[in-house]
């Protein structure tokens, strides 16, 4: 940092005409006027980044993402079969999670980028086995979880898989730090009021949260978010950015409601008669 | 290849310089000019023209066009079981 008091910023073009700049209090975007001066148009060089900066860096480009998204349309009542299709899609989301973080630490590791690496396979970890939460819970509501989410495919897990595949792809995979991130952050949005509304929906006694509180606010996805972070503070700038700008198309995939909107609780009970299962909601 | 902003405000520039009457039209209806040139003009936007001097420099602070977080995301809109689209 130059300048004694010199606020630490950080900034990222993420198109053409819209850049986030971010203090470690909060994060603007700013609209490059097209002539005159502008310290924001060229890249920002400096590194390592200010850790809360980077922070806010990350957070403006996940919210910028979400909102790209537009409003989604209102969905169906909470209930036992909405929930049913929501763990459907935790289950699809979860299931590659390990797999792919595994692709992204060989590639990291090949590169020389221990750092990275090691992110990478520390979150493999993590994340190990949360796919069966998913089945667990499916399995507490007396459904066979495995036909279940053979069956429900929803089409918004399947565009964020392939995102995240598309990320774990490419020769440097920064993508799949981006991907984790949002992914991480937006869960943060599930507090535990909506863990206790998902609940209320259940029958009496059965815990079907499992996947949910592990993924919300209540589980360890803040501390999540707080280590890839640091993790991308510590890059360089170039990298930085780029991270930033693939956390907000991260974010825009995962908050893009699918094209054919929501499926109907008619659609959802009837392929759960079809199953065997009992299509109540 | 057509001209970039920048090009066109730097030939806007240099012909202030040596034209005293474009510079006095420049500085007095901007809006004109700018178009004339094939700049955007924005409605309900004023343009002023500073000009710096050997004593004067001009520093134009930017506005920051609104802060953005993943918080205000959820104002006034209550999380639906359909957060994450699916």
């Amino acid at each position: 940092m130059s300048g004694g008091g010199a606020a630490a910023l950080e900034w990222a073009a993420v198109g053409p005409d819209a850049v986030i700049v971010a203090t470690p209090r909060r994060a603007w975007l700013h609209r490059p006027e097209p002539w005159g001066p502008d310290p924001f148009r060229a890249p920002m060089t400096h590194a390592p980044g200010d850790r809360a900066a980077t922070g806010w860096l990350l957070e403006g480009a996940v919210a910028l993402g979400a909102r790209a998204a537009g409003p989604a349309p209102s969905p169906p009542p909470l209930s036992r079969l909405r929930w049913i299709w929501r763990l459907a899609g935790l289950y699809h989301l979860t299931t590659h999670t390990p797999g792919l973080l595994r692709v992204a630490e060989a590639k990291f590791r090949a590169a020389g980028r221990a750092a990275l690496a090691d992110w990478a396979a520390k979150k493999a970890r993590e994340e190990a086995g949360h796919d069966r939460l998913a089945l667990r819970d499916l399995r507490a509501l007396g459904l066979n979880g495995e036909a279940v989410v053979e069956a429900l495919q929803p089409p918004v897990a399947r565009a964020m898989v392939a995102h995240f595949r598309a990320a774990a792809d490419e020769a440097l995979p920064l993508g799949v730090v981006a991907y984790a991130h949002a992914v991480e952050r937006l869960a943060l949005r599930a507090d535990a009021a909506y863990v206790a509304r998902v609940q209320a929906c259940m029958p009496r006694g059965v815990d079907a949260t499992r996947c949910l509180r592990v993924h919300s606010a209540a589980g360890s996805d803040a501390d999540h978010v707080d280590e890839n972070v640091a993790l991308v503070a510590a890059l360089p700038a170039a990298e930085r950015s780029r991270i930033a700008l693939a956390a907000r198309d991260a974010a825009q995939v995962s908050s893009t409601p699918s094209a054919e909107g929501h499926v109907s609780d008619a659609w959802l009970a009837g392929v759960l008669e079809t199953l065997g299962e009992v299509g109540q909601s | 290849m057509s001209k970039s902003v920048q090009d066109i405000w730097r030939d806007i520039t240099a012909k202030a310089w040596e034209d005293a009457d474009f510079r006095r039209r420049l500085e007095e209806d901007t809006p004109t000019v700018l178009e004339e040139h094939g700049l955007p003009v924005h409605d309900g936007v004023d343009y002023k023209v500073v000009a710096d001097t050997e004593t004067l420099r001009h520093l134009v602070l930017l506005r920051p066009a609104g802060d953005v977080s993943v918080a205000r995301l959820d104002d006034g809109e209550p999380l639906t079981d359909e957060n994450a689209g699916f």
